[in-house]
């Protein structure tokens, strides 16, 4: 895994973030003046746009929209900006996974991106979103961060987001399987991806401890 | 006292006593847990009165907030008020006609769309359109604020520009005295204007600004002489 924030000058809060073989750029901009339709009287407007590494954006990135809307709006202190709008772009480079079939590893990228742009960015955050792919192999083995050799071989897939507060996870924001599972899966996908996100955490973490220590 | 804190850590609070919450902290509505919002070092400080706490981090977008001295753009005349942006695409804030020294109905201010203003920050509610005024309010003098004639806006993060006005170990400006003459307005909210004689200089001058930006102090004055070099002939030792 690798973040860089701070990526794009004219935006003002940026992250290049690659996992494996999956890359995305995210430009969140924050918070400004909404359009008429997106103005709420109480609180942030979110607009998120998704654009693939190739053609045109399809009712997959539309889907992809959605989750990673549903992820990210809990953590927003969206009541400390009344009738204003943050507007959230995430660009992807390198899918790392045979589009048409999934889409696991590209919301995951994009979650985790947008966490590190947003506090890049300065907006009011409750807490940080951090998210991870576990897959189930054909042989029962627990995979994380898996590439995309192994999620066309595996009996299920499953995407976990947590909202981490207090250095914990606090919260599950998503949980999204496909394929063939059962409860007791469910439940060591769980703990299976609460240590990695601790991990992910450890490492958001240095990594922000060493940006402002840069400064 | 200063630590690094993440969106959603716990602070301890001495919750017998008053609480301030500068930038970065948010008392959310809803749980009523006082918590940070922003990544940056945290700052507490106690006073008689309580405890003061913020945290110190830096951004590029300006949120208005009381007292701040900012760098705006007139984008609007209306009746009895200017509309000014204090950055881009931002919510404009207003410039009342009668926030101006020696105003009265008779004698309207001069501005003109595309002007630039040194204001201060009166008024910041966040349901409401945030207010600026020209003219010190406590006793009706000019106080160093109106309009920016000529000069150039240079463009900066929110951190930078407070380092600069506010902290007086900061180099930069020093150095920059050495190699010429200049008249700058700093506004808080990432805007930087500033005048010199020749458009050489100022051309210098931004430059180094912009690029001094991000670096350590040791190295500005290696800078700074080198932009000055390039648009200068001669430089003094």
């Amino acid at each position: 895994m690798d973040a860089q924030t701070g990526y794009l000058e004219n935006v003002d809060g940026s992250c290049l973030y690659s996992l494996n073989s999956t890359k995305v750029i995210s430009a969140v901009t924050g918070p400004v003046e909404p359009k008429a339709r997106q103005e709420l009287p109480t609180q942030l407007a979110l607009e998120i746009n998704i654009r693939p590494a190739s053609g045109v954006p399809t009712t997959r990135e539309v889907n992809i929209q959605d989750k990673v809307r549903a992820i990210i709006t809990p953590i927003l202190a969206s009541y400390k900006y009344p009738r204003q709008l943050c507007q959230i772009t995430l660009q992807l480079l390198q899918s790392g996974e045979t589009e048409p079939y999934f889409h696991a590893l590209e919301l995951i990228a994009c979650v985790n991106s947008t966490t590190y742009a947003l506090v890049d960015s300065g907006i009011a955050l409750k807490g940080i979103a951090l998210g991870t792919t576990v897959v189930i192999s054909k042989d029962n083995q627990l995979i994380t961060e898996p590439t995309d050799e192994i999620l066309k071989n595996s009996k299920s897939m499953h995407v976990v987001a947590y909202m981490i507060e207090n250095n914990k996870p606090s919260n599950l924001l998503l949980m999204d399987s496909y394929g063939d599972f059962d409860e007791n899966d469910i439940l060591k996908i769980l703990e299976q991806s609460e240590i990695k996100v601790n991990q992910l955490n450890k490492t958001f973490r240095e990594y922000m401890k060493e940006k402002i220590n840069n400064i | 006292m200063s630590t690094l804190v993440i969106p959603g850590d716990e602070i301890s609070i001495d919750s017998e006593r008053p609480v301030v919450l500068g930038p970065g902290m948010y008392n959310d509505p809803v749980t009523q847990r006082i918590v940070p919002v922003n990544a940056g070092l945290l700052n507490i400080s106690d006073s008689k009165k309580g405890q003061t706490i913020y945290v110190e981090y830096d951004s590029k977008r300006y949120s208005p907030a009381v007292g701040d001295l900012v760098v705006g753009i007139i984008t609007g005349a209306f009746g009895d008020s200017y509309r000014v942006s204090l950055s881009s695409f931002s919510t404009p804030v207003s410039l009342s006609y009668m926030a101006f020294p020696n105003a009265s109905k008779k004698n309207r201010p001069t501005l003109v769309i595309g002007d630039l203003v040194y204001a201060r920050v009166c008024n910041a509610e966040k349901e409401l359109e945030a207010e600026i005024e020209c003219v010190d309010s406590t006793n009706g003098s000019d106080a160093g604020f109106g309009l920016l004639e000529n000069g150039m806006v240079i463009e900066a993060t929110l951190g930078f520009t407070r380092s600069l006005l506010f902290n007086n170990e900061f180099p930069l400006l020093r150095e920059l005295a050495q190699h010429c003459k200049f008249e700058i307005a700093i506004g808080v909210n990432g805007k930087i204007w500033i005048k010199t004689d020749e458009v050489k200089e100022t051309i210098a001058c931004y430059r180094s600004i912009s690029d001094c930006q991000g670096q350590p102090q040791e190295k500005f004055q290696e800078i700074i002489k080198n932009y000055f070099l390039q648009v200068t002939n001669t430089v003094e030792e």
